[in-house]
């Protein structure tokens, strides 16, 4: 490559006890152009990102080097000088967008802060499709694409040449993936140099430049973008594209609805001061059977989702959870708690994050009685592919798919009649992802689950389930 | 959520939990009531031996306080009688000095939350700087070094650390008077040992807090987006550490005025700790039934703060009881 403006050589990333998470990965992002790196759930393509930011978790090392152009080389290791580049040369798009947002500070100061005053706040929002009023909520009431956008409108106020964007799709809906691309392909016109991290193959086709799979820790494959999509030379990279949802098949079956897990009736509910997010929402879910929720971002999706688990109270309508009216009779919600469960949008929240997960897993014994996680563990973990090592790290030491997987394990532990996944895969790669949603299906028809999938992803959406509602028609 | 409606919310919450806090105290007052009967001895001639002296006490002068006090009136009579008054406002008549309870109340408490405030002051004086300092340095001097102070203070008495303090200032120094309360110099030892009290238990609690929101991802991210590490805790680490700190601070300040009793009989401060004292080895009714009530009542109010304290730092907590 002529004219590397950031350029990653050697870069190796091990933990303390000297196992490698990324070997000898060697990388270069041209001047004004696009390196986009794909791979799968903890392949370690984000330690990547975090290493280029001195940002590695405590308990990892990096070697090798790190140099911008017409710089002396860093150190991978050495934060402090790394930490001297952030803003003025680089920016982050974090991957974790509710983490990255102070809580108790309205968006407005925290956009602000980043060095967006008043006037830019405001085309800013525009251009990321975020109504006006947003910017003076706190980030407790904005969906998760939201967060998103709002990160991403402030990273582009700052004005370092180089942007990373870990993860940029993640949590947006089809139609912000495609403003995503768009406000990327943006910033590579404009001269800006990108590093763009991603599972999302839209995404990927979408971006010009070069594209590098990374697998293990190590990039099994790159080169001219078009070229790699069109005709991946890799094992891994032909199963890669072959696990996009589009080429899925439909799924079709047909329930007996007689036998309803759960249902609602005439569900409406809006924040105070907003116009109705919904109104008029029935639904029925049959064991057995997968109803599908798509909709926009910040539509509602994951508030419906805490509604029809008892978490939050609809304006109007029923729910019932195997004929019992838990609107009308919160005592039912005590009744039935275990068997109505919810897969977080971000699993490693649901976790507790100074417990070990084993000892988090454990304490499920004194939740469900009779239950032994010791014996019934094990051979969950193996279904789902997760190592049992994993079970001695932190929440924080595991990657979102990991978290994901763990997360399912533990409401299975607790035989669940319903589950209600609130865009399980999102934080996924696209063969984990199919993986996951297998293991959903033949789950649902195993033990005769009920499952509610929430996703902004309609291809997903219609190859797995069985029934399908659009948020967006419900709308006031 | 509009101001108006956080407003709205804030009056709520206060309305309903000042009802409880009335309702607590009521209940504290007639559970004292209770207690104070079923002591066994009899009441009257406990109260005479109070008002004349041990030695010169007659079941005659006991028999005339039973009368003239109206003792010897069914105990749910007098309970009555008690909650009567109360809604009148009245508290009633101390056995002993024959004052009005409520000017003993005011005159002992006074003393009480002065000594209260001081030193729960002086100790966030002590803990925040060397909180913070620790939760900036976490195993560097001044972290471990009050690590070990808190656990020390944390593990001695009170009255170990108070006893020490007046032998150390007053017995063989002579700076500081060792007991009483003319002169403000008089403060200062009894201040001190509830400070260093409450130091033990604020020290880690800041420490944590303040270590905890530094390892935030959003307190990283404000740097990587151009902020100076202190101007990222300014903005962001602040006020998110404060919520916890906060919380602890208010519910220590009730444990002041809820755990006086020892420093106040130490160092021979007339607070509400001495009273109530006095009045128990009294029998005096009234006056323990109206500690009770302003115990109770200080107690719910100061729980009260806390909360709305952190409704006002956290808008997730204000976001929680509205819906």
């Amino acid at each position: 490559m002529a004219d590397p403006v950031l350029s990653v050589t050697n870069l190796t990333i091990r933990e303390r006890n000297g196992h490698i998470l990324v070997r000898d990965v060697t990388l270069a992002v041209p001047r004004g152009g696009v390196l986009t790196l794909i791979g799968e759930t903890g392949s370690g393509k984000s330690l990547i990102a975090q290493a280029v930011f001195g940002l590695l978790p405590p308990g990892l090392e990096a070697s090798g080097q790190i140099m911008l152009a017409g710089r002396p080389p860093i150190a991978a290791g050495d934060s402090r000088a790394l930490s001297g580049l952030w803003r003025e040369q680089i920016m982050l798009i974090p991957q974790e967008p509710s983490l990255a947002l102070d809580p108790t500070m309205k968006i407005r100061r925290q956009m602000a802060l980043a060095g967006l005053d008043d006037e830019a706040v405001d085309p800013a929002l525009a251009a990321f499709d975020l109504p006006v009023h947003s910017v003076d909520l706190y980030p407790f009431a904005l969906s998760g694409g939201m967060a998103q956008r709002v990160l991403v409108a402030s990273a582009l106020g700052v004005g370092a040449p180089i942007i990373v964007a870990d993860e940029p799709t993640k949590g947006l809906d089809a139609e912000r993936v495609t403003q995503a691309i768009a406000t990327l392909r943006q910033l590579a016109a404009a001269g800006r140099s990108l590093l763009v991290i991603t599972h999302d193959r839209h995404m990927a086709e979408a971006l010009p430049g070069t594209l590098a799979i990374i697998r293990e820790g190590v990039i099994v494959e790159r080169g001219d973008s078009a070229r790699v999509l069109a005709a991946p030379e890799s094992d891994y990279g032909r199963t890669w594209l072959e696990a996009d949802p589009r080429h899925w098949s439909r799924s079709a079956r047909c329930c007996d609805m007689s036998d309803l897990a759960l249902s609602a009736h005439g569900l409406a509910f809006g924040w105070p001061g907003a116009p109705l997010l919904f109104k008029g929402l029935d639904l029925h879910l049959p064991r057995r059977s997968i109803l599908a929720i798509s909709g926009a971002s910040g539509g509602g999706k994951s508030t419906l989702a805490d509604i029809l688990l008892g978490l939050r109270r609809p304006l109007a309508g029923s729910v019932e959870w195997a004929g019992a009216d838990i609107v009308a009779d919160p005592s039912a919600i005590r009744r039935f708690r275990q068997r109505y469960q919810k897969l977080h949008q971000d699993p490693i929240q649901s976790f507790v994050p100074h417990l070990s997960l084993a000892r988090q897993f454990t304490a499920l014994e004194s939740v469900k009685t009779g239950l032994s996680v010791a014996r019934a563990l094990p051979p969950l973990l193996e279904r789902l592919k997760v190592k049992p090592d994993l079970m001695d790290r932190l929440p924080r030491e595991i990657s979102g798919g990991e978290a994901q997987r763990l997360a399912l394990a533990r409401i299975l532990l607790l035989d669940p009649t319903v589950i209600i996944a609130d865009e399980p895969t999102s934080r996924l790669d696209p063969v984990v992802q199919r993986e996951t949603m297998a293991l959903l299906r033949q789950l649902v028809d195993d033990a005769g689950l009920g499952l509610v999938l929430i996703s902004h992803d309609r291809a997903l959406l219609r190859s797995v389930a069985d029934d399908e509602i659009q948020l967006d028609a419900f709308k006031t | 959520m509009s101001v108006a409606k956080a407003t709205n919310t804030m009056l709520r919450v206060i309305l309903l939990r000042v009802g409880q806090a009335l309702a607590t105290a009521a209940l504290l007052a007639s559970l004292c009531f209770a207690f104070v009967h079923m002591l066994p001895g009899d009441l009257a001639l406990r109260v005479a031996a109070a008002r004349v002296g041990d030695e010169r006490v007659t079941p005659e002068t006991a028999d005339r306080i039973r009368r003239e006090e109206g003792l010897d009136r069914p105990l749910i009579v007098q309970y009555g009688q008690w909650m009567k008054s109360l809604a009148r406002g009245d508290l009633g008549r101390s056995l002993l000095s024959g004052k009005p309870v409520v000017q003993e109340l005011a005159y002992h408490g006074a003393f009480t939350l002065q000594l209260g405030l001081i030193g729960w002051l002086l100790s966030y004086l002590i803990a925040l700087p060397l909180g913070v300092f620790a939760g900036f340095r976490p195993g560097g001097i001044v972290d471990r070094a009050t690590d070990v102070l808190a656990v020390t203070l944390a593990s001695l008495p009170t009255f170990l650390v108070g006893i020490g303090l007046v032998t150390l200032f007053a017995l063989t120094l002579r700076w500081l008077p060792p007991a009483g309360f003319r002169t403000s110099a008089h403060m200062v030892l009894p201040a001190v040992t509830l400070a260093l009290s409450l130091v033990a238990f604020s020290i880690p609690i800041i420490r944590n807090a303040v270590l905890e929101v530094r390892a935030a991802f959003f307190m990283t991210y404000a740097r990587v987006k151009g902020l100076s590490p202190p101007a990222a805790f300014r903005h962001h680490g602040i006020r998110n550490a404060a919520i916890p700190v906060v919380t602890f601070a208010a519910l220590q300040f009730a444990f002041v005025i809820d755990g006086f009793v020892v420093i106040e009989t130490l160092f021979n401060y007339p607070g509400l700790g001495e009273l109530l004292v006095k009045a128990l080895i009294a029998r005096d009714v009234p006056v323990i039934m109206g500690a009770g009530l302003v115990i109770g009542f200080s107690f719910a109010i100061v729980s009260l703060t806390a909360d709305l304290l952190r409704l006002w730092l956290d808008p997730r907590a204000l976001e929680a009881v509205r819906v």
